[in-house]
């Protein structure tokens, strides 16, 4: 984890700026054609509000790229990872993979539950971790869920969102895909959290630095396969801006539940 | 008081005997509206039974011509199949307008197909972008003769990949909605080209005319939302989709995403505050304006036609995209075929009518070997929201007793009910419909 605390720096840097950013008055369109080159010109309207297209993406020529990107290291090592790994991994240890990382995040959602001020929330969260840390074995195992805990998850952009934090442009990152300035930075406070309290921490993976990689592949690769989230997968020639808007749209729904 | 009881106990066992035909008739699919239909399909308590995991795989084919930077992600096109064991006859699958092979109905049917023993091979719409970039010829997609011989071209290259690994005993054809209708343009074009000899053809759901029934979906837009609110309208279903959103379900934002997630939405009983008048009707004619808009903005940038994009303009890994999105959502689907693809295809056809052009592309076009062949079927329904007043009739006048419309069920909706799915196996099974069918 030591090794990410520079980027999530940069990241929480990124977000304060958000909040400084100048409000300007941009066109609607980046780039709209020549009416002589084409044969039906549609007039750009006044304003895209209240359209998918009403996300604020100062960015865009950055994310697209970084989208691109995403894609193709997905197609040439993510995906193939995960299949690997699906197919020489029996489907219990995967499940126990998983509940293993989920089970640390919950210390994540304690936290954030807390701030909320949602002490109901923070409760479940706290006794998931002990139910499942202690009866499940490490985390490996899901006890809590089947004694009707269930998952609480929240997470710091969510928090910062709860105290009016706007969500910021738009912003694809590296590997984990779509966010926002806010929930980068949000990211950035849990990802350095979570090295500080790793709560399930083991002397040896900490200063082996070939076991600290290996855990962390494979706790990028269960990430990944637990996500089912496809690049270009919609059929959709404009599925940048669809993907965008989907992301913008229930990360605020999640905010207001 | 005995012969009281007797006549009344011998009323009774009359009176359920003449109700018994129509008790075992008696058809379960339980929603009325045919636009709800469409949406919520069958309730998991009312679908056939069908395997939960099939040997699916995927496989691509080399693309027939370069693909330009702009859809780099849709190189070689792709198609899935499922094997069994040992020999059985292949079920070829063509999916709806605008989807893919792997489309959520594409996957139910090849479900249920795999699991009733055929082997299966799930071919994406002509309309789909991974095709029109790939495969078809003219790169505009929608006029059914030349989208059936581009459509036939990958199925004999998809095969020539197949036949060694897959023990074949014969072939039937099937699809859904625009799929419905390719599939018979395909048996039909088949008989002269002579590779598969299908022995059975189904249309489920099938268009009379893709153009008329483009007509209506555009208008259910039209008519609900104008198209400045229509980006509002598809806020406030996204607003209501992320309250019951599950990452597990995903994030496609295409027609079967939106409809499941509308449909979870309307099975917890959430009030609707919608700016449209009909939200069912507005959310199928969105849904139809998310996936034509792709396939007039592909048409236009792969064929350089400068309608909406300008023919010389090479589009940057960078390049803002909105204006395009925003402008090809503009467009309805029948003035892309008048102004676009029409004009196109007159080009490659001088003294060919409009009209002439568009009863080519319908099942008008067909009647006569429809007509006269016994192995062609279709499944529709009553209230299906794709057929002009007079089309279902016009089916019933030239199928028959193969044709079965069911009494509810909308577009597609029931595809997954328990007696639509028997049929569909009994019909490519080689058997007929049940007797009556075509009446209800």
């Amino acid at each position: 984890m030591k090794t990410l605390k520079p980027i999530a720096l940069a990241l929480a840097c990124l977000s304060a700026c958000a909040a400084v950013r100048a409000e300007e008055s941009a066109p609607v369109f980046a780039s709209v054609p020549d009416p002589a080159d084409v044969r039906r010109f549609y007039p750009p309207p006044a304003s895209v509000e209240g359209t998918i297209l009403a996300v604020d993406d100062p960015f865009e020529a950055f994310n697209r790229r970084m989208y691109r990107f995403n894609a193709q290291f997905d197609r040439r090592v993510f995906l193939p990872l995960v299949d690997g790994y699906r197919a020489i991994t029996p489907d219990p240890v995967e499940t126990g993979v998983s509940n293993f990382f989920a089970n640390l995040l919950e210390v994540r959602n304690l936290a954030n539950n807390a701030l909320q001020l949602h002490p109901e929330d923070a409760l479940v969260s706290g006794a998931r971790f002990m139910v499942n840390t202690t009866l499940g074995i490490g985390g490996l195992f899901d006890p809590a869920t089947r004694l009707g805990l269930i998952e609480r998850k929240e997470d710091f952009g969510q928090t910062l969102g709860r105290w009016g934090v706007g969500a910021g442009p738009y912003l694809v990152l590296p590997l984990l895909g779509p966010s926002g300035l806010r929930d980068a930075g949000g990211l950035a406070v849990d990802m350095v959290a979570n090295g500080y309290y790793d709560p399930m921490d083991l002397e040896g993976v900490r200063d082996d630095t070939a076991a600290r990689a290996g855990y962390n592949l494979v706790k990028g690769v269960d990430a990944r396969s637990s996500t089912v989230f496809r690049y270009y997968r919609t059929g959709s020639p404009f599925e940048y801006v669809l993907v965008r808007y989907a992301y913008t749209r229930m990360r605020e729904v999640e905010i207001e539940r | 008081m005995k012969t009281l009881a007797r006549t009344l106990a011998a009323l009774c066992l009359v009176a359920l005997g003449l109700l018994a035909p129509f008790a075992i008739a008696a058809y379960d699919y339980p929603v009325a509206d045919g636009f709800v239909a469409s949406i919520v399909g069958t309730p998991l308590e009312l679908q056939a039974p069908l395997p939960e995991e099939i040997p699916l795989r995927t496989r691509r084919l080399p693309g027939s011509g370069e693909v330009p930077g702009l859809f780099w992600h849709q190189q070689g096109l792709e198609f899935s199949f499922a094997k069994q064991r040992g020999g059985a006859p292949v079920a070829f699958l063509v999916a709806g307008t605008g989807a893919g092979h792997d489309s959520a109905k594409m996957k139910g049917l090849a479900r249920a197909l795999y699991g009733a023993g055929f082997h299966v091979v799930c071919f994406s719409s002509s309309t789909y972008l991974n095709f029109i970039v790939n495969a078809s010829s003219s790169k505009l997609p929608g006029f059914l003769p030349d989208d059936t011989r581009d459509l036939y071209r990958v199925m004999e290259q998809a095969w020539a990949t197949l036949e060694d690994e897959i023990d074949a005993e014969g072939f039937v054809i099937a699809g859904y909605s625009l799929g419905g209708i390719s599939a018979a343009f395909l048996a039909r074009h088949d008989e002269s080209a002579r590779r598969f000899g299908f022995s059975r053809v189904l249309m489920i759901n099938p268009p009379v005319d893709l153009y008329s029934s483009a007509r209506l979906l555009d208008s259910y837009l039209e008519d609900n939302v104008s198209v400045r609110q229509g980006g509002s309208f598809l806020d406030e279903v996204i607003e209501r989709i992320a309250i019951a959103y599950q990452p597990k379900h995903g994030m496609r934002l295409d027609e079967d995403f939106l409809y499941r997630a509308y449909g979870m939405l309307r099975a917890e009983g959430r009030p609707a505050r919608s700016l449209a008048r009909n939200p069912e009707q507005a959310l199928v004619g969105l849904s139809f304006r998310l996936s034509s808009s792709a396939m007039v903005f592909a048409g236009d940038v792969m064929t350089r036609s400068g309608y909406i994009a300008p023919k010389d303009k090479a589009f940057g890994d960078s390049e803002s995209l909105e204006y395009y999105a925003w402008a090809s959502a503009q467009v309805p689907f029948v003035q892309y075929v008048d102004e676009l693809l029409l004009p196109t295809v007159m080009k490659e056809r001088p003294g060919a009518t409009r009209e002439q052009l568009l009863r080519e592309a319908s099942l008008h076009g067909i009647e006569t070997w429809l007509r006269g062949n016994p192995r062609v079927f279709a499944l529709s329904n009553a209230d299906e929201i794709i057929l002009a007043p007079g089309e279902l009739d016009y089916m019933r006048s030239v199928l028959a007793e193969r044709l079965r419309v069911y009494p509810r069920g909308g577009h597609c909706g029931n595809i997954l009910h328990r007696d639509t799915v028997r049929d569909i196996v009994t019909v490519l099974r080689g058997g007929s419909l049940p007797a009556g069918g075509a009446g209800a």
